[in-house]
């Protein structure tokens, strides 16, 4: 079975180049058969792919240790929950599953779109989503074989690290591949638009659900990311700054940019040029962090190691930048035509600039910070790493300027709007702003960055709420609908427009957990005894004693904790220390979170007497990111499932102007 | 046994694969037509008053705003209801628009593939 699924992907490799070849004879010779037989060949890829991954599961499953990679990040004893990540669990397994989803969204992309008799995009949109595939085809054929087979076959595989060994493996590669692959439909859509000339607002519409789908996977991944951080000590808590961690953000910068300007392109026909630029960079992006991580060029806790395969995704990054840059500028004229200009610098199309502005400058801080280390080698031959106090620095007032424009798009019109609207608009949220800060400064926040980033949530979160508020007012006074009907009708009707406020709304939940996390954390180390007592920040600890435990891969220490605070017993923490059979030991953390605060205790040894070390940190507000994420996820497929648009409404505007126009009363 | 199943496999694939270069050559694509653009901006232009008159509605624009975007917004529509009323007179006579639901754009690709557009 192994060799049929390194045949499988030997074929895909043919099949793709065949593909491509196919493409450019069928384009050429305007020969819709050899479109066909490239859409077949598609298929063909996307099949042999899935045999290839499901024949990597299989081995794992079957602990197929005549494999490397299975030898490498499996054992016998692993539970089957791991042994089916272990296909995104090393370099090879991860590659062969992103190239694998590629082919799939190809698939995808196909099916949805090979009947549509005006469809002339699909087959440029095919050759960059298998010219994608292709390039992960190489690399799984030729570079880094997940299905190459060990000189001598161990007895038991060497078991997976335990750092991995942690239900954030099975949530955060998938999702975050998810988001990274989802952009690559987008981007291929956008490069069709560029090569035929077609420079509509058609590719943003027939990609809007995959952009806000892939964006969700990405944001998704990324907090999937420090949820498993925050658990794991060394990793750098929730969000560190780390080289890797800011790969995946970069693309998230330039996504969430699109995401916003694009809605520009489709209101006013503005920021044509703009919205293929960012959705080139996103694309670009993620293949730079896939070199970050996979290169080992820069030194990080989350990297895979040094390898040769992060200068193969340099060469292909450097390859499709060319591509893009020659089509972009042999274009550029063409593009340039019929631009409209922003009327007013008071309007939602220019508050949506500014958010870009924001965003990319972010983008650019955290990417100069990530690849300054790099810089400063090549320049001076010292490679100088830039912490988290850089990134705090410079990107903070960003974010806060962020915070400021969600409050204040949601309160502007499109084209313009008047200064005196503009600041009645403005008048209760800033109010309501200036009275939280007292309030603010009772409850302890007295520093100058978490007071800002508290009010400005403040503020946002009274704007959207004003905004659903008015809504359904509206609805009221205009309809004769009761309160909860035209709340209903007004959300159900305008998804996009309220699932984008629920967005909004989930991210400042997480701006208000990071907030609290990041500026408020409270930590302190102990020395225990057992049936000693502690009393931190309204927490009673009570230390019982130690316990141990025997596990199929490992064998534990733990502490028994018990948990008091001022309305009697919460429950028993047990912090452990972990002895793996085929791995160094670990140390686990024992949490138990509430809205308002994670307590997390750290065991950081023991002694004869079984006195302990303890180490109590009380992170606030933690758990408003995780609620938030779940927020942003439900507004995200609120914004995008099928909707009927305000569809009676315009056909009321639209015979209206015939009358009009019958009339001979419009200019 | 492998090495069997394989060579099916590849067959059965490369099979699928080349079997419509044997069929009749034909370019199985229509170009959009002029009117599907100006409805796509009569649609665009429609949704933008509505848009206005909801944002009036929620008492975010004052009066004399409203009115003010509104005529412009109106003066643009305007130009383009009366292409799509010269365009439609005009095609009257030719094949309908491209079709948008599912069912006919799958009618009108058979037809095109039996029939054949050939270049």
């Amino acid at each position: 079975m192994i060799e049929l699924g390194s045949l499988s992907l030997l074929f895909s490799f043919i099949l793709s180049l065949l593909v491509l070849l196919s493409l450019f004879i069928g384009l050429r010779k305007k020969d819709g058969r050899f479109i066909e037989a490239a859409y077949r060949g598609s298929d063909g890829v996307s099949i042999f792919m899935t045999i290839a991954s499901v024949l990597l599961v299989n081995a794992f499953i079957t602990d197929d240790f005549r494999l490397e990679y299975v030898a490498s990040y499996s054992e016998r004893a692993l539970p089957l929950f791991y042994k089916l990540t272990g296909l995104w669990a090393g370099q090879q397994g991860s590659l062969l599953f992103w190239g694998w989803l590629i082919s799939v969204y190809t698939f995808i992309t196909i099916r949805r779109n090979r009947k549509k008799p005006d469809a002339l995009f699909l087959p440029y949109v095919l050759i960059f989503l298998n010219i994608t595939t292709m390039f992960f085809l190489v690399i799984v054929n030729f570079v880094t074989p997940p299905f190459e087979l060990t000189a001598r076959i161990p007895m038991d595989g060497n078991g997976l690290n335990p750092i991995l060994q942690n239900p954030g493996m099975v949530f955060h590669p998938p999702t975050l591949y998810l988001g990274y692959v989802g952009l690559t439909v987008p981007f291929a859509f956008a490069m069709a638009a560029l090569i035929m000339e077609d420079f509509g607002d058609w590719w943003i519409k027939q990609t809007r659900a995959w952009t806000l789908f892939s964006w969700m996977f990405l944001t998704l991944g990324i907090v999937f990311g420090g949820w498993w951080a925050y658990r794991e000590l060394g990793w750098g808590g929730v969000w560190g700054w780390d080289p890797v961690e800011n790969s995946s953000i970069l693309p998230w910068f330039t996504a969430t940019a699109f995401l916003h300007s694009v809605i520009i392109q489709e209101k006013r026909g503005m920021l044509k040029v703009w919205n293929l630029v960012l959705i080139i960079l996103t694309y670009a992006l993620s293949i730079f962090g896939a070199f970050i991580t996979r290169s080992g060029i820069i030194s990080s806790v989350h990297a895979f190691g040094q390898s040769s395969v992060g200068y193969v995704f340099l060469g292909f990054l450097v390859i499709i930048l060319g591509i893009c840059t020659y089509y972009l500028i042999t274009r550029y004229e063409k593009l340039r035509e019929q631009n409209p200009k922003i009327e007013s610098y008071i309007s939602k199309e220019s508050s949506f600039l500014y958010n870009n502005i924001i965003l990319i400058a972010l983008c650019f801080a955290t990417f100069w910070g990530t690849i300054f280390p790099l810089v400063s080698e090549a320049v001076t031959g010292v490679k100088i790493s830039v912490g988290p106090p850089f990134f705090n620095t410079v990107n903070a007032p960003l974010f806060l300027l962020l915070l400021a424009l969600m409050a204040l798009c949601p309160l502007l019109s499109w084209r313009r709007t008047s200064v005196s609207s503009t600041i009645k608009n403005l008048i209760l949220p800033s109010l309501l702003t200036i009275v939280s800060l007292p309030l603010l400064f009772l409850a302890g926040i007295r520093d100058f960055m978490p007071v800002f980033f508290f009010a400005f949530s403040v503020f946002v979160l009274v704007a959207l709420t004003r905004e659903f508020y008015l809504g359904t007012k509206a609805g009221v006074k205009n309809r004769g609908l009761g309160w909860p009907a035209s709340f209903a009708n007004m959300v159900v009707k305008n998804r996009r427009r309220y699932g984008g406020f629920l967005v909004h709304a989930g991210t400042i939940f997480m701006v208000i957990g990071l907030a609290g996390y990041g500026y408020h954390q409270f930590k302190e180390d102990f020395n225990l005894k057992p049936g000693q007592e502690i009393t931190v920040k309204g927490y009673k600890l009570r230390y019982s004693g130690l316990q141990s435990s025997n596990k199929r891969t490992y064998e534990s220490i733990g502490a028994k904790v018990e948990v008091y605070d001022s309305s009697g017993f919460k429950g028993i923490l047990i912090p452990e220390k972990r002895f793996y059979k085929k791995a160094e030991p670990s140390t686990e953390v024992a949490i138990m979170n509430n809205p308002v605060e994670d307590l997390y205790l750290i065991f950081s040894g023991w002694s004869d007497d079984q006195s302990i070390s303890l180490t109590v940190v009380i992170n606030p507000l933690l758990s408003w990111v995780w609620y938030g994420t779940w927020i942003v996820v439900f507004g995200t497929v609120w914004a995008v499932l099928p909707r009927r648009r305000k569809q009676k409404q315009a056909t009321a505007a639209a015979k209206e102007l015939l009358l009009q126009l019958k009339r001979g009363t419009t200019a | 046994m492998i090495e069997i199943l394989f060579a099916i496999m590849v067959v059965v694939a490369l099979v699928y694969v080349l079997l419509p270069l044997f069929d009749e050559p034909c370019w199985p694509f229509l170009k959009k037509g002029v009117l599907t653009e100006v409805r796509s901006a009569k649609k665009e232009g429609l949704m933008a008053i509505s848009d206005l008159d909801t944002e009036y509605e929620m008492g975010k624009l004052t009066k004399e705003d409203y009115v003010s975007l509104r005529e412009s917004l109106k003066r643009e529509v305007a130009p383009v209801l009366k292409k799509e009323m010269e365009i439609a007179k005009q095609e009257e006579s030719k094949p309908a628009e491209l079709p948008t639901d599912n069912t006919t754009s799958d009618l009108v690709r058979e037809v095109i593939r039996i029939c054949g557009i050939k270049h």
